[in-house]
C-alpha cells in the first residue's frame, strides 16, 4: 500500500457501501468512505495528509458524477479537517478526525429520526398529502404520523423517469395509508384536493432553495399558486455550498441533455430515459418551510446554518 | 498585488486618475503629457509672444499685483507700511534660509521673493510661482474677499515623494494670470497641489519633480510616511493596458487642456465653512492636506466608488501623522471629509475598526512604533477587507458566468470589472450590457476597458485560444442554457438606463456593484439601480451583486430617510441637450455636488446660470433679466479676450452653457424643485445572490456575516 493510498480505491469502497446498505443515505456513505482514505493512508505531514483526503474526495465526487449530495458529505468531511488541522501534528489530526467521522456516521441515522419527531406534528387527521417521489426522510415522517395514529391519505407522484413513486406507493400501503399514484402531468389537476406536499431534498443550497428529483420545482410552483404549504425535508448534512442561479447552474449540468434531434430514427423511450434531466433547482422563494434535524427553518434560515458550519 | 503603501496609492489612483482629454477614461497618460505640452507652448506663445513688449507688461502686471498684495497684507495687519512682518518670526534665520534651499531646491527656479515678509508662523509658505496669490493660511479669515477664488489647477500628477526632505511643501501653484480684483486671501485648502505647466514656465528640466504637502506646524514632521504620487505610479498601475485609445472629438487646444486640468477649488461651500467654524478655530486644529485633498475629491466626485473612497480615505490617514491622541484629532478630520461628501458605510466602518485599532494600542508603546503598528493594520485592513477581498470576490463571481451569458451591469463597479474581466480571462464566452446613467456616465469607462479587453468581438479575435471561433452547436441556439443566451460571440453593448425596459430582455444575468448593504438586505447603490433590480426582477433576471463584506452595515436601510439623509444638494439643473457629447464641456457635466463646484467658480455661480429662454421671455422680469445677462455676456466676451486663455475659454464655455441649458433659473422659480439623487435604495427582493468574500449569500444572511464575523473584523 502506497502512501498515495494507491491500493484502496475509494470508489469502490463507496459503491461497496451503497450496494451492502440500501438505506444508506449518499453524504453518509462518502464521509465512510473518505474516513476509510484516513485510515489507509500514510501521510508524514500535514500538507501530504490534507493532499491525500482533499484529491480522495475529489475521486469520489467525479466518479459520481458531481453527485450534490456525495459533495455535500465530501465537504463536511473537509471542512471538519480543516478545523481539525489548524492546531495539530499529523496523527493527531488522524484519529481526531476518524473519530469525527465515525461519530458522523454513527449520529448520521439519527438525523432522519429527528427531521421525522420534528415535522410529524405538521401532519393532522385527516389530511390529504402529496409527496414526490420516493424519499427515505419522508417515508420516516409518514411511518412516525402512522405511529402516532394520524389518519391521512397520501397522492404519490409517479415521478418518472425512474418511476420511484410507485415503490413509495407500496411501502405506504403496507403501512396502511391510503394511496394513491398520480401522473406528473396531473400535479395542476390534483393539487386543489391537496392539504400540504412533502419532499424529500438531494440537497439544499445556501440560497435555502432545494435541489431534488426532477418535478420539484413544477410541484413548488403549482403549490405556490394553489396557495397549499409546501414543506421539504432534509437532514442538515444535505446543506451544501451551492448557489444555483438557474436549472442550468447546477454542477450535474450536462449540455447534452435535452438537446434537440433533427434526423435519423429516434427512439424515443430511450431518449426520455437517458437525456432528461434527473435533478432541478426549486427556488427558496417556493419553499414554505423546511424541516431539518436541526428545527424547522424558513429557506434563509439554512444559510445562516451554512455559514456558521463554514466559518473558519 | 504587492501591498505597500505606495502599491495602495497606486491601486487607489487607477479610479480617480481622470483622463483630461475625454474626462472618463483613466488610460490616456500620453494623450494628457501631449497635452500639458501643448498647454505649456500655449502659454508660452501667451505670455512671450508678442515680444519683449509683452514681457514688459507681464512685469508691469507682476509688479501691480505685488503692490495690492502689499496693501492687502496691510489691511489685514499682517505687515506693516514698510513691509516688515507684524509678528515675530519663531524660525531661526538658519531654518528660514534652510526652508528657502529647499524650496529654491524643489522648483529648481528662483522664487519670487515677493511674499518673503509673511509670518512664518502661517502654515502655508508658499511660493507662488506667478506670485499673484499669496496663500496666508487665512482659512479662518472669512473676512474680506473670501468669496474670491482665484483658478486653480490642481492634478494629481505632479506629486513625487522627497524622501530626504521629509516634509511636505507645497510649490508651484499654477495660477494664470487673474485680475488683480479676485486676487485675494487663498485658503490652504485650495493650495493643494502643483501643476507641471508651473515648471515649464519656470524653465525646469523635470515636470515631475514635485513636492507633495506642507509644512505645518500641527503636522509635525516626525517619522511620518510621506508618499507622493508620482506620474510613474499611473504608469504603472496601468501597466499592460497601453494607452492606445483615440478620443472621439480630438484633443483640443492648449486652453481647453486648461479647463479641463481645472478641478475648481472649493471655496465657500457650506462643508468648509462650517469646518472652519466648528474645528480649525474652536479645537485649534487644521484639517490635514490629505484630508483635505480626498475630501475635496470626493466632494468633486472625482474620487467615485464605494472601494476607491475608501481606499483613498485610509490612504490619506497613513499619510497623516497618525499618533495616540489621535482618537481626538481624527474627529474633525472625518468631519471634514463628511462634509464634502456625505459618508458610505464602507468608510465608516473602515473609520470605526481604524477608531478601534487606535484604542487598541498599548498605553506604554513608543509613539513610532504606535505609528508603524497602525499603518501595518490599516494596510492588513485594505487588503484584507477590500483589496484581497474583491480578488476573491471577482473569481468566484467568475465562476458564475458561463458560455453563452448575456451579462448586464450597470455603471462601473470595479468589483464587476474584475469579475467580468476575470470571467473573460477564464475563456468564458458571453457578452456585456452596459447600462449607465446620468451624472457621472461611468459605464463609459467599463466599456472602454471591456472592448480594451477585447470582450466586444469574441469570434473574430478568436483569442478563446481552444475554442473555435464558430458558436458552438448548442449556445447559439434557444436549446442552450436557457434564457436569452446568445452571448457566446461575445461582444459589448452600451445602452442609457432609458433604454432598460427593451434590453432587459436580452439579459440572462445581472451583476451590480454596491456600496453597502444593511441588515435587512435592503442595498445602497448608484441611483437607478433600484430600477434596473425591478426590472431584472420583472424579466426573472437573476440579480448578483458583488460587494465586500466591509461594506454590510447594521442599520436598516430606509429609503426615505437614508437617501435624503445623504446631504443631496436641493436639486440639480438637468439636460445639457448635447452638451454631454461635447468634450470642452466635459468637465462641465454637472454633479449632484455641483453647487459647490459651480458657486467656486467666481461667474458660474449657479444661482445665474441654466436658463431657458423661452421661459424666462414670459415674463416682463425675465425679458430685462434676458437684456441685462446679454449685456453682461457681451462685456464678459469683451473682457474675455483680454483675459487669459483660460479664463476667455471659460467664458466661451458658460455661455455655450447658457445657451444649450434648457432649466430657467429654477430656484426663482416658485415651488419649483429640481430632484437629484446620487443614490437609491434596493429592496432585498429584487437581489438573487450577493457575492461576498465569505461565499456566495442571499440577503437574508447579511445580519448572519455580520454577527458571525464580528470578532474576526
Amino acid at each position: 500500500m502506497t502512501a498515495q493510498g494507491g491500493a484502496f480505491d475509494v470508489v469502490e469502497y463507496y459503491h461497496d457501501l451503497v450496494a451492502k446498505d440500501p438505506s444508506i443515505s449518499m453524504p453518509v456513505a462518502a464521509v465512510s468512505s473518505l474516513v476509510k482514505v484516513v485510515e489507509q493512508q500514510r501521510a508524514t505531514t500535514m500538507s501530504e495528509f490534507m493532499k491525500i483526503v482533499r484529491a480522495a474526495s475529489e475521486v469520489l465526487k467525479e466518479a459520481t458524477h458531481r453527485s450534490i449530495s456525495v459533495s455535500a458529505g465530501c465537504d463536511v468531511f473537509l471542512q471538519q479537517m480543516a478545523r481539525l488541522s489548524h492546531a495539530q501534528g499529523v496523527e493527531e489530526c488522524r484519529d481526531a478526525l476518524i473519530s469525527a467521522g465515525n461519530n458522523f456516521v454513527m449520529t448520521a441515522g439519527q438525523c432522519r429520526d429527528q427531521v421525522a419527531e420534528i415535522g410529524s406534528p405538521f401532519v393532522r387527521d385527516d389530511q390529504t398529502i402529496l409527496i414526490h417521489s420516493y424519499s427515505r426522510v419522508i417515508m420516516g415522517l409518514l411511518h412516525r404520523a402512522v405511529k402516532q395514529n394520524k389518519r391521512f391519505r397520501v397522492y404519490v407522484t409517479e415521478s418518472r423517469p425512474d418511476k420511484s413513486g410507485l415503490r413509495a406507493a407500496d411501502e405506504l400501503l403496507k403501512l396502511g395509508v391510503p394511496c394513491e399514484v398520480v401522473l406528473d402531468a396531473a400535479v395542476g389537476y390534483i393539487m386543489e384536493k391537496v392539504d400540504l406536499v412533502l419532499v424529500g431534498a438531494e440537497g439544499v443550497v445556501e440560497s435555502g432553495g432545494l435541489i431534488n428529483k426532477v418535478g420539484t420545482y413544477q410541484l413548488a410552483i403549482i403549490a405556490k399558486a394553489a396557495k397549499k404549504p409546501f414543506y421539504a425535508l432534509a437532514e442538515s448534512y444535505k446543506f451544501v455550498r451551492l448557489y444555483p442561479l438557474s436549472q442550468y447552474d447546477l454542477p450535474t449540468y450536462r449540455s447534452d441533455l435535452l438537446a434537440f434531434k433533427d434526423s435519423g430514427n429516434v427512439d424515443w423511450q430511450t431518449e426520455l430515459q437517458e437525456n432528461n434531466p434527473t435533478l432541478d433547482y426549486t427556488p427558496p422563494e417556493y419553499i414554505t418551510l423546511l424541516f431539518t434535524d436541526l428545527g424547522v427553518m424558513t429557506p434563509s434560515g439554512v444559510s445562516d446554518e451554512l455559514i456558521k458550519f463554514y466559518l473558519d | 498585488m504587492l501591498l505597500t503603501i505606495s502599491g495602495l496609492r497606486n491601486w487607489a489612483a487607477q479610479f480617480y486618475w481622470k483622463c483630461p482629454a475625454c474626462g472618463y477614461c483613466n488610460e490616456d497618460r500620453d494623450i494628457y503629457m501631449e497635452h500639458q505640452e501643448k498647454r505649456a507652448k500655449g502659454k508660452e506663445v501667451a505670455t512671450s509672444g508678442p515680444g519683449p513688449d509683452a514681457a514688459a507688461k507681464a512685469r508691469a502686471e507682476k509688479e501691480e499685483r505685488k503692490r495690492l498684495k502689499m496693501i492687502e497684507l496691510q489691511q489685514k495687519g499682517i505687515i506693516d507700511k514698510k513691509g516688515a512682518s507684524t509678528k515675530k518670526p519663531t524660525m531661526s534665520r538658519a531654518e528660514r534660509r534652510a526652508k528657502q534651499e529647499l524650496e529654491r531646491a524643489a522648483k529648481q527656479a528662483t522664487a519670487s521673493q515677493g511674499d518673503k515678509q509673511k509670518d512664518a508662523k502661517e502654515p502655508a509658505h508658499h511660493h507662488h510661482h506667478s506670485a499673484n496669490a499669496g496663500a496666508d493660511g487665512a482659512a479662518q479669515q472669512t473676512s474680506a474677499g473670501a468669496h474670491h477664488v482665484p483658478t486653480e489647477h490642481y492634478t494629481m500628477t505632479n506629486r513625487v515623494f522627497q524622501e530626504d526632505k521629509r516634509m511636505y511643501l507645497y510649490s508651484h501653484l499654477d495660477l494664470p494670470p487673474h485680475p488683480p480684483s479676485s486676487v485675494s486671501a487663498l485658503a490652504p485648502s485650495q493650495v493643494l497641489n502643483a501643476n507641471s505647466t508651473a515648471s515649464a514656465e519656470g524653465g525646469t528640466g523635470d515636470a515631475g519633480a514635485f513636492v507633495a504637502g506642507i509644512k505645518n506646524s500641527a503636522f509635525p514632521p516626525g517619522p511620518q510616511v510621506v508618499v507622493g504620487m508620482a506620474r510613474d505610479a499611473y504608469v504603472a498601475a496601468e501597466t499592460g493596458e497601453p494607452a492606445s485609445v483615440s478620443v472621439p472629438g480630438g484633443v483640443g487646444g492648449p486652453s481647453e487642456a486648461i479647463l479641463r486640468d481645472a478641478l475648481p477649488p472649493y471655496a465657500n461651500g457650506p462643508g468648509e465653512r462650517k469646518i472652519a467654524k466648528s474645528t480649525n478655530q474652536t479645537a485649534g486644529m487644521t484639517i490635514h492636506p490629505r484630508i483635505k485633498e480626498v475630501g475635496l475629491r470626493m466632494g468633486t466626485m472625482e474620487i467615485t466608488g464605494a472601494n476607491a473612497r475608501a481606499v483613498s480615505v485610509l490612504a490619506a490617514f497613513i499619510d497623516t501623522s497618525l499618533y495616540r491622541h489621535l482618537l481626538s484629532y481624527i474627529s474633525p478630520q472625518i468631519n471634514f471629509i463628511v462634509h464634502q461628501r456625505p459618508m458610505c458605510v464602507g468608510i465608516g466602518n473602515a473609520i470605526r475598526w481604524l477608531k478601534d485599532e487606535i484604542m487598541r494600542i498599548p498605553a506604554d508603546m513608543d509613539e513610532a512604533t504606535a505609528k508603524s503598528v497602525l499603518i501595518t493594520r490599516i494596510l492588513d485592513y485594505v487588503k484584507e477587507r477590500i483589496t484581497a477581498a474583491g480578488d476573491v470576490i471577482a473569481d468566484s463571481g467568475a465562476q458564475k458566468i458561463q458560455d453563452g451569458d448575456v451579462v448586464l451591469t450597470f455603471g462601473a463597479s470595479s468589483t464587476v470589472q474584475r469579475l467580468l474581466l476575470a470571467a473573460h480571462r477564464a475563456g468564458r464566452r458571453f457578452r456585456v450590457i452596459v447600462i449607465d446613467s446620468r451624472p457621472q456616465f461611468e459605464g463609459r469607462k467599463l466599456v472602454r476597458r471591456l472592448v480594451e479587453a477585447g470582450m466586444a468581438d469574441l469570434s473574430a479575435s478568436g483569442e478563446s485560444g481552444s475554442v473555435p471561433a464558430a458558436v458552438p452547436s448548442d449556445l447559439g441556439s434557444s436549446r442552450g442554457k436557457g434564457r436569452g443566451r446568445n452571448g457566446a460571440n461575445g461582444g459589448v453593448t452600451y445602452a442609457p438606463i432609458t433604454a432598460l425596459g427593451f434590453i432587459m430582455r436580452e439579459a440572462s444575468k445581472v451583476f451590480l456593484g454596491a456600496e453597502a448593504f444593511f441588515a435587512n438586505g435592503a442595498m445602497l447603490s448608484r441611483a437607478g439601480t433600484a430600477m434596473v433590480g425591478l426590472a431584472a426582477r420583472s424579466h426573472h433576471v437573476p440579480v448578483i451583486v458583488a460587494c465586500e463584506t466591509y461594506k454590510f452595515s447594521e442599520r436598516l436601510g430606509v429609503p426615505d430617510a437614508l437617501v435624503y439623509k445623504a446631504g443631496i444638494p436641493d436639486a440639480q439643473p438637468v439636460g445639457f441637450g448635447n452638451a454631454l457629447t461635447d468634450q470642452s464641456l466635459a468637465e462641465m457635466e454637472y454633479s449632484a455636488y455641483a453647487r459647490d463646484r459651480y458657486s467656486a467658480r467666481p461667474r458660474w455661480n449657479n444661482r445665474k446660470t441654466f436658463v431657458d429662454e423661452s421661459v424666462s421671455e414670459i415674463t416682463a422680469a425675465g425679458k430685462q433679466a434676458k437684456q441685462a445677462k446679454q449685456a453682461k455676456q457681451a462685456k464678459q466676451a469683451k473682457n474675455a479676450a483680454m483675459m487669459s486663455p483660460a479664463a476667455s475659454m471659460e467664458a466661451r464655455a458658460e455661455s455655450k452653457l447658457r445657451t444649450m441649458c434648457p432649466l430657467t433659473d429654477w430656484r426663482e422659480t416658485k415651488n419649483l424643485r429640481l430632484l437629484n439623487l446620487v443614490q437609491d435604495i434596493t429592496p432585498p427582493d429584487f437581489v438573487s445572490m450577493i457575492i461576498t468574500e465569505v461565499g456566495m449569500i442571499p440577503t437574508t444572511s447579511i445580519p448572519v456575516v455580520l454577527r458571525e464575523y464580528k470578532n474576526q473584523m
